[in-house]
This record gives structure tokens, C-alpha cells and sequence, in this order.
């Protein structure tokens, strides 16, 4: 029997919906686990949790570490970003279209080998360039395992979104706004200031927030470097409360603070949608192109924007890189010198645990191709009804498709760690396969899928849709034969976005893996947690050999699409 | 063959309720090419896209090729993909990464009604062939010129062999020299497939030449249905007669077989016009301007204020007791000049009752 519309339709609808209560059904887990406890006389409910959680000066810290840290992240993400953004998109500057890739770049570099990098560099006791310092002012060490020092470290890694997002600010001013400051003789550094800067404004804003959201949930720097000095930001509080050194799981604890800093997330993403409304007030859409006016750069402009970009390009992406490179071909650290070029040795490569890294970089592929393939199936059922159908219900169902990039992931984690451990363990015993990563990963990326389809999708005239609609052309085939194919320069670059960002998940997998489901990340990052850096870096080495394939692939189809919606 | 009754579609948005279609009432019959006339945002789209099957009205009921597909009081709601009818879009919706033949096949091969491959092939190159894109079939749509995706567009809706032929406004994305040549191409194929067609456009040239029979819409009402020339010569309301072209509008007070205008008496060519007050419109071509005195009811003096010479005829501005007439006339001799007698012949005059406003 065919199908008629109705069905299929609801077919579509029935599809969409499935990840859409999931994403509910796991943000509602950490409220029930939060206010949930059993005893002898059975479950009981109560707000202990909370009230353990608000009367320990733990949290207290932690709450001010993640302040801190979110804090200096965001303000370094913001002066490396937005000045680049600006020249980018508002001056002269010749070549400029290679900033744009290695910024794009940047947002590739998995945080927690970055993160690797700067200990290696900057630890108290074993950084090179503390052991630098020391031989100059014997007192003196600069803390990377800080909140500041994690904060500076994330605001690296971040500094591409911020230069996204603001690049589009910067692209779409009013060229004609500056022109009438100009006649009226306003001019230089005061038009700037009085008029280029104001209007930019909301959209600086909005990055801002963008990237405190992100912060906020920030898990891969803080816990390469915090953990092991037990300095504590939200999600490594969340992870040390379901894996604690000594004693019992606490998931009451670690989901009471999780509802608490979903509602902080939520606020976030509210006021971000709020500044981006207002933003858009300013931003005079008239349908008309123009070319944004263009800063005349001198030739001393050049070479300070240059200089400014290289710094950027070298501290923040290719210096801890490097280090973890070196490192990983040393016995033990030391500054590179001639002495140290003749140690270099394979030997912790000899000594990386190669069958276990092999297991983790099978489920990683598997987790890659399917997480990308499921994320975008499910995108286009989620995006068309949004965009395309009059169903009731529809921004309801975009909202919701939205929230995994609000909520920070690791309460994802947890709330799934608690679904399969306790509610599904005896009729789904999904718990340990990579079929629950492969879930769990699905669902947090389907915000970042539907946000570039949306997007996609609002490009293609419904006409197109419609012409075969009208000549009979049932939903499913006008999908597969219409939309599918115009959709397919967006579906390959979502296809290699989000298996790129799958390749150096960490979040979620450091509280759902287990020996039996072990992924690349959790492979490294399980080496440099037992304490042996120089393997740790040398598998940390490897992981970014077997990326090349990928970034390459990224780089020759399509980069200069802005990853839209992006949680990196 | 598409019969619309008391049909009614209200969008609601954040800025308020817009009442697109009213209560709409259409019957075009089998072959006939019926054309839906009305300046913007007067609902046309919306009454073509609701006979496709593409919008959901509110109210009303919907019968295409004698088959119901909307009724709202049988909650029926036949969806687009099975109402069988062609369509022609506003933007032509050529598939992009499809050829010529690719665009018009796929309907055929993946449609409800799908085709051997053999059949397919006849088919799509008839289908080319009446519109003259043979030639292109090999062509990857985004090498065509606008025209040429015009008639692929016709082509594909064609191909599926519909009863019902739906076309929005399909002229208007071309220029003028290329909409003349598929105008014409679109009369012609229509009456050689016979096929019924429904056809939306805003501009009153291209309705007249194409239209058996004219719907003239605004604001979501349908105003006056009727042939071309019926339209043209007895326009039910001024709004309609305003449609067709410009008039000359004159104010008056009439009392049984006779109007007092602001220009003067003028006889009605009906006795017993019921006493009040009424507008009188008469075209311009309406307007016979002559040197000596024709020997006829209202014959009036004028004043030549100008005369413009548009190629084929005059305009004239003429000033008759203060007022400006506008008069058309051939232009086979010289312009006239000064005094001159204009004569409103009284079988031309459009009377409407004015409205108490
Ligand atoms: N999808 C829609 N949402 C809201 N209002 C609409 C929509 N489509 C049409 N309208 C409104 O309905 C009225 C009729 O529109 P339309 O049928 O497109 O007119 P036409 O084709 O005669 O220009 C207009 O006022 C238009 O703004
Ligand atoms: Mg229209």
C-alpha cells in the first residue's frame, strides 16, 4: 500500500519526535534524581540534596571557580576574536580570506590536546616555560591549574566562535550609517567609536553570552588540568560527584547542582535570544546587498594586524600543539635544546596500551558515522516540520531541538549514566556499549544539525517543494528526489562538522564509558589521569595523525560555510 | 471542471488577522481559460494555491474536474499530491541540480501515476516539443534563460497530462518582448490540449488576451465575473471599470431619462433612471471629438488643452465647462486645436449609483 500525505506526514512528525522526548525526558532525570532518595520505608522525596549541596563551602568554590573561569575565558575569547573579526571583515587587509580558514580551523582542535599542551608548558612544577622562568627568577611560576589560568587556556580555544559569530555582526553593518557619521565629519577613531562599535554592539553581546554558555559548561580544559590539582569547575564537580576517588556515587548531589546550573543555562540562552532580537533592530535589513565599508590599512596597519593575527594563530593553536609533540618524543621533560633533540625517542609511542587505543579508534569511527548519519536524518524530520509544515506545535519542537545546546552536556551524561544504570539495566542493558554513546551523542548534536538545516532549509524557494507536491509527488520521495539533493552541500559539511566534533568528544564520554565501550578521547585522556604525560602525549600525538584525513576533507569541500549553531 | 463555493481563508499573524479570501464563489467550465484579475495582495495567490491543494481554507467548499477536494463541513481536505492538477509557479521552480528532461520526467517516474521508462521518454518529449525546448533536453537547468525555464515549467505541468492547469502570475518574472512571444505560446497550447485553465496575473493586458472569461478580485472578494469585452463594456462597479484602463468619472443628479452633470445635461439611453445621485463613466476612446457640430443627444463645446501623440492615436486634455476630459482618438490626420464639440454618446456611458460615502 502507498502512503498518502496525511501519513507520511505523520510518519515525519512520529520521527521527529522521538529525539525530541528524549531530550526532555533526560533533562527532566537530574530534577526526579535531585529531589529522590530511597530508604528502608522506600523512596522518599525532599529537597535534601539541595539543601547538602548549598550548606558545603565545596560548592561555594566551585561556583566561584566557574565564575572566574567563564569569566577570563569569555574576555580572552573577545580580545582575540572580535579584533579579528573586525579586520576581517572591515578592513583592507590583503589575504585575509586565510584567516578566515585557520580560524574556522581552530574550532577543530580538540580542547582537552590543547589543554595537554599548555600543562606541558605552564605547569607549576614540570611546565617549560615555568622551568624558563625559574632559571631566571627562581621565585616566580605562572599557575595554569588555576581558574584564571583554565580560563585563559579555554578562551584560546573559544576565540573562533567569538570571531564567527562577530564576523557576521562586523559583515552585515550598514555601510550607509558610517557614511552619513563621515559626512557629517565625524571620522577615524571617533566614528568608530561613536557609531562602527555601538552598532556592533548587540551582536558583540550576543557572542558574549554565546561563548559564558559555553564556558559555563566548559569540561575538557578543567579537567586536564584541574582535576589532578583538584581545582573543581561545574562539570568536573559533576564528574568527581559520579566517580569519586573514595565512597559512593553521590547522583543526588551531582543532579541537584546539574538542575541548578540548567537553570542558570537557561537564563543564558533566554537573554541571548533576547539580545540577538534587539540586535536585529539595528541591523536594517533592506534586502539590498552592499559591500560593508572598508578601513583603508596603512602600511604599518598591515603589519600590526598581521603581527596580531600570527600571535593569535601561534599561541592559541599551533604552541601547545607543538608541545604535546615534542613531549611525547622525550624520556621525561625538558626545554629543547641540543642535549634534548639527541634524547628524542619513539619509546612512548613503543609504550602506548595499542590494543586498547586500536578498540577505542574502532567505536570512535563507528561512533563518527553514525552519530553524523542518524544527527542529520533526524535534523531534516525536526527541520522540515519547523520550516516547512504548519504543524501546530512547530517552534515548541524547534525549542526543544534547541535545548542540548543550552543544557551543558554533562548533564546529558549523567542524566543517561542514570537511565541506563537504574531504569533500563534489566530490559535494555545498554549500559557499557557504544549503542548509548551512540544515543546520547545523537541527541546533543541534534541542536547543532537542525540550526544548520533550519538555515539551509529557509535558503531553498518552498516552490521547489511545492512543484512536485502538486504533480504528485508523495513527501518521502520529494524529500529524497528535491530536498535531499539541494540540501547536499549543507548535508556534507553537517556530515564532517559533526563527525569531527564526535572524534574528540570527551564530555559525554567520561561518564558513560566503560572498558567495554572505550572511545579515543577516553583513551588518552585515561593515560594522562594515571599520571603518564609523555604517553598521554604521544597517544594525544596519534589522535591528531588520525584526524588529518578529516580536517583535509573538511578543507576541500565547502569551509568557508560558518558553522552556525555550533557547541564546541 | 473547478467550482468554488463560499470559500474563505483568514492568515493570522502577529500584526493582526488578514482575510485573504471572502467568501469566494468560482465555477470555470471544462477547456475554458479563465483568468483571476486583481492588483496585489488581493488574494489571487491564495485562491490558486487553495484549488492546488497547497493552502488549507478556513470555510468553503472546492470541486476540482468534478471531484470534491475541500469541504469544510465534511472536514475533507483532499492533499495536493492527490488532486492530479498541473501547476506552473510564479519563480517557474525548476529543480536545479535536475536537466530539462530530468525536470519534466520526475513527475512521470516518481509521482502518483508513475510510467514505464518508455512511456516516460514519449511523454517527455512531447511535452518538450509543444513548448519548443526539444532541443534542450539534455540541459542542466541552471544553464536556461528565464524564458527557456518559463516554458520547461509548462512543459513539466503538462507532461502529467492534467485536466486542471493552475499558472500564478507566470509572465511576470520575464521581459516585456519574451512575455508577448509565451503569452502567445501559452494561448496556443492551451487551446490545442483543451486543457481548463485557471490563470492568476494583476495585469489587465495580459487577461484581456488570454482570458475566455475574467474573475476581477480584491480585497478577497471576486467584484465581477464575466467575458472580456462584458467586463470592459458594462463593469458592475467603478472599482471594476477602473480595472480595465482609465475613464473619465462625472458627477451628476438624474431625473428620469436625463443626468445633470457638472459639465451639463446629458440624456441616458435608458428612460427612468431612478431619481439621485449617480457617477456617469465614459472611456476615452468613448470621448468623439469633432471641428463642426455632430447632429446627436449631448454634444457638448470644448477646449483642446493638449494633444499627445503616443503613435497609433492622440490623447487629448479637453475642458469642458472647467472640467478635464481625457478623449482618445486615431491619429490618421492632424491633431485638433481650440474649440472643438465632444460628443458622449449615450449606449457608451457607464451609470453608477454613488455611494452615500
Ligand atoms: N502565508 C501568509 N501569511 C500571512 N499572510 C498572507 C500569507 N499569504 C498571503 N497573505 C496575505 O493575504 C493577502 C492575499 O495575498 P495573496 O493571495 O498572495 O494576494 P495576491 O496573489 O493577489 O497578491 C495579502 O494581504 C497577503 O499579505
Ligand atoms: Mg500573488
Amino acid at each position: 500500500m502507498r502512503f498518502s500525505r496525511p501519513t507520511q506526514r505523520s510518519v515525519l512528525i512520529a520521527i521527529a519526535l522521538i529525539p525530541a522526548a528524549a531530550i526532555v525526558g533526560l533533562l527532566l532525570i537530574p530534577v526526579w534524581v535531585s529531589i529522590r532518595a530511597d530508604t528502608d520505608a522506600g523512596a522518599v522525596f525532599s529537597l535534601r540534596a539541595y539543601r547538602a549541596l548549598f550548606s558545603d563551602p565545596f560548592s561555594y568554590r566551585t561556583l566561584f571557580n566557574t565564575a572566574i573561569f567563564c569569566s577570563i575565558a569569555t574576555l580572552t575569547a573577545l580580545s582575540f576574536g572580535v579584533p579579528a573579526a573586525w579586520i576581517v571583515e572591515r578592513t583592507t587587509l590583503p589575504r585575509k580570506g586565510l584567516v578566515f580558514t585557520f580560524m574556522t580551523a581552530g574550532l577543530l582542535i580538540p580542547g582537552f590536546l590543547s589543554a595537554m599542551g599548555w600543562v606541558f608548558l605552564l605547569h607549576p612544577r614540570i611546565g617549560l616555560v615555568n622551568a624558563a622562568i625559574g632559571m631566571v627568577v627562581p621565585e616566580w611560576r605562572i599557575n595554569i591549574a588555576s581558574p584564571v589560568g583554565m580560563g585563559f587556556v579555554q578562551g584560546l580555544g573559544l576565540a573562533p566562535l567569538a570571531f564567527i559569530r562577530t564576523a557576521a555582526t562586523f559583515r552585515s553593518a550598514n555601510p550607509e550609517l558610517e557614511e552619513a557619521a563621515a559626512v557629517h565629519g565625524i571620522a577615524g577613531v571617533r566614528a568608530f567609536l561613536r557609531v562602527t562599535l555601538p552598532l556592533a554592539w548587540p551582536g558583540i553581546l550576543a557572542a558574549a553570552i554565546y561563548i559564558v554558555t559555553i564556558g559555563l559548561a566548559a569540561f575538557e580544559v578543567p579537567a586536564v588540568i584541574g582535576l589532578s590539582n583538584r581545582v573543581f569547575t561545574f562539570s568536573t564537580y559533576i564528574y568527581t560527584q559520579v566517580h569519586p576517588n573514595e565512597g559512593a556515587p553521590r547522583y543526588d548531589l551531582a543532579a541537584a547542582f546539574g538542575v541548578f546550573v540548567m537553570a542558570l543555562a537557561g537564563s543564558l540562552s533566554w537573554l541571548y535570544f533576547r539580545v540577538l532580537r534587539h540586535g536585529h533592530r539595528f541591523a536594517v535589513v533592506t534586502g539590498r546587498s552592499y559591500r560593508p565599508r572598508q578601513t583603508e590599512l596603512g602600511r604599518g596597519g598591515v603589519f600590526f594586524a598581521w603581527m596580531f593575527l600570527s600571535v593569535y594563530l601561534f599561541i592559541g593553536q599551533l604552541l601547545p600543539l607543538l608541545t604535546l609533540v615534542w613531549s611525547s618524543l622525550l624520556r621525561y621533560f625538558q626545554l629543547p635544546s641540543a642535549a634534548a633533540f639527541a634524547n628524542l625517542s619513539l619509546v612512548n609511542y613503543r609504550g602506548l596500551p595499542w590494543p586498547h587505543l586500536i578498540d577505542g579508534l574502532k567505536n570512535t569511527a563507528f561512533l563518527m558515522a553514525a552519530v553524523s548519519t542518524f544527527v542529520l536524518a533526524l535534523s531534516l524530520a525536526i527541520s522540515w516540520i519547523v520550516v516547512r509544515s504548519k504543524a501546530r506545535g512547530r517552534f515548541v519542537l524547534d525549542a526543544v531541538a534547541f535545548l542540548p545546546h543550552a543544557v551543558p552536556g554533562i548533564i546529558f551524561a549523567l542524566s543517561a549514566a542514570y537511565v541506563a544504570l537504574f531504569v533500563l539495566r534489566d530490559f535494555v542493558p545498554i549500559y557499557g556499549t557504544v549503542f548509548l554513546l551512540l544515543a546520547v551523542y545523537v541527541l546533543e548534536r541534534t541542536s547543532f544539525g537542525t540550526r544548520m538545516l533550519n538555515n539551509a532549509l529557509a535558503q531553498i524557494h518552498p516552490e521547489l517543494e511545492e512543484a512536485g507536491q502538486v504533480m504528485g509527488i508523495a513527501l518521502f520521495r520529494r524529500l529524497a528526489r528535491i530536498l535531499v539533493p539541494l540540501l547536499a552541500p549543507a548535508f556534507l559539511n553537517g556530515w564532517l562538522w559533526i563527525a569531527l566534533l564526535t572524534y574528540r568528544e570527551l564530555t559525554i564520554a567520561s561518564l558513560l564509558v566503560t572498558p567495554d565501550n572505550v572511545t579515543l578521547p577516553m583513551v588518552i585522556w585515561g593515560l594522562w589521569q594515571s599520571g603518564s604525560f609523555t604517553r598521554a602525549a604521544a597517544g594525544a600525538a596519534m589522535g591528531l595523525v588520525f584526524m588529518l584525513p578529516f580536517v583535509a576533507a573538511y578543507w576541500y569541500f565547502g569551509r568557508r560555510l560558518a558553522p552556525e549553531g555550533l557547541k564546541a | 471542471m473547478i467550482r468554488v463555493a463560499k470559500l474563505s481563508k483568514t492568515y493570522r499573524g502577529a500584526s493582526g488577522a488578514v482575510h485573504a479570501l471572502r467568501e469566494v464563489d468560482l465555477d470555470v467550465a471544462r477547456g475554458e481559460f479563465f483568468v483571476l484579475l486583481g492588483p496585489s495582495g488581493s488574494g489571487k495567490t491564495t485562491l490558486l494555491r487553495s484549488v492546488a491543494g497547497l493552502e488549507r481554507p478556513d470555510g468553503g467548499e472546492i470541486e476540482v474536474g468534478g471531484h470534491a477536494a475541500f469541504s469544510s463541513e465534511r472536514k475533507l481536505f483532499v492533499p495536493a499530491e492527490e488532486r492530479g492538477v498541473g501547476m506552473v509557479f510564479q519563480s517557474y521552480a525548476i529543480w536545479p541540480h535536475l536537466t530539462v528532461f530530468e525536470n519534466v520526467a520526475l513527475p512521470l517516474t516518481q509521482g502518483k501515476k508513475r510510467l514505464a521508462r518508455e512511456r516516460v521518454r514519449q511523454r517527455v518529449a512531447d511535452a518538450l516539443k509543444l513548448v519548443g525546448m526539444e532541443e534542450y533536453a539534455a540541459r542542466p537547468a541552471p544553464l536556461l534563460s528565464g524564458g527557456q525555464q518559463q516554458r520547461v515549467a509548462l512543459a513539466r505541468a503538462l507532461a502529467i497530462d492534467p485536466e486542471v492547469l493552475l499558472m500564478d502570475e507566470p509572465l511576470s518574472n520575464l521581459d516585456a518582448r519574451l512575455r508577448e512571444e509565451v503569452r502567445v505560446k501559452i494561448k496556443a497550447v492551451a487551446r490545442e490540449l483543451r486543457v481548463t485553465v485557471l490563470y492568476v496575473t494583476h495585469d489587465q493586458v495580459e487577461a484581456m488576451t488570454l482570458a475566455d472569461r475574467i474573475a476581477v478580485m480584491a480585497d478577497g472578494r471576486i467584484l465581477q465575473a464575466g467575458a472580456p469585452d462584458e467586463l470592459y463594456r458594462r463593469p458592475a462597479s467603478p472599482r471594476v471599470a477602473e480595472f480595465f484602463g482609465a475613464i473619465n468619472w462625472l458627477r451628476g443628479e438624474a431625473r428620469g431619462g436625463v443626468v445633470e452633470t457638472e459639465i451639463g445635461a446629458l440624456r441616458l439611453a435608458v428612460d427612468g433612471a431612478a431619481p439621485g445621485r449617480i457617477v456617469v463613466g465614459v472611456r476615452p476612446e468613448d470621448v468623439k471629438l469633432s471641428a463642426a457640430r455632430a447632429e446627436a443627444d449631448n454634444v457638448l463645446v470644448g477646449e483642446v488643452r493638449s494633444a499627445v501623440f503616443t503613435g497609433g492615436e492622440f490623447l487629448y486634455d479637453i475642458e469642458v465647462n472647467g472640467k478635464l476630459l481625457l478623449a482618445r482618438a486615431m491619429s490618421d490626420r492632424e491633431a485638433l486645436k481650440g474649440t472643438v464639440f465632444v460628443h458622449l454618446p449615450s449606449a457608451r456611458m457607464a451609470l453608477f449609483r454613488e455611494d452615500p460615502s
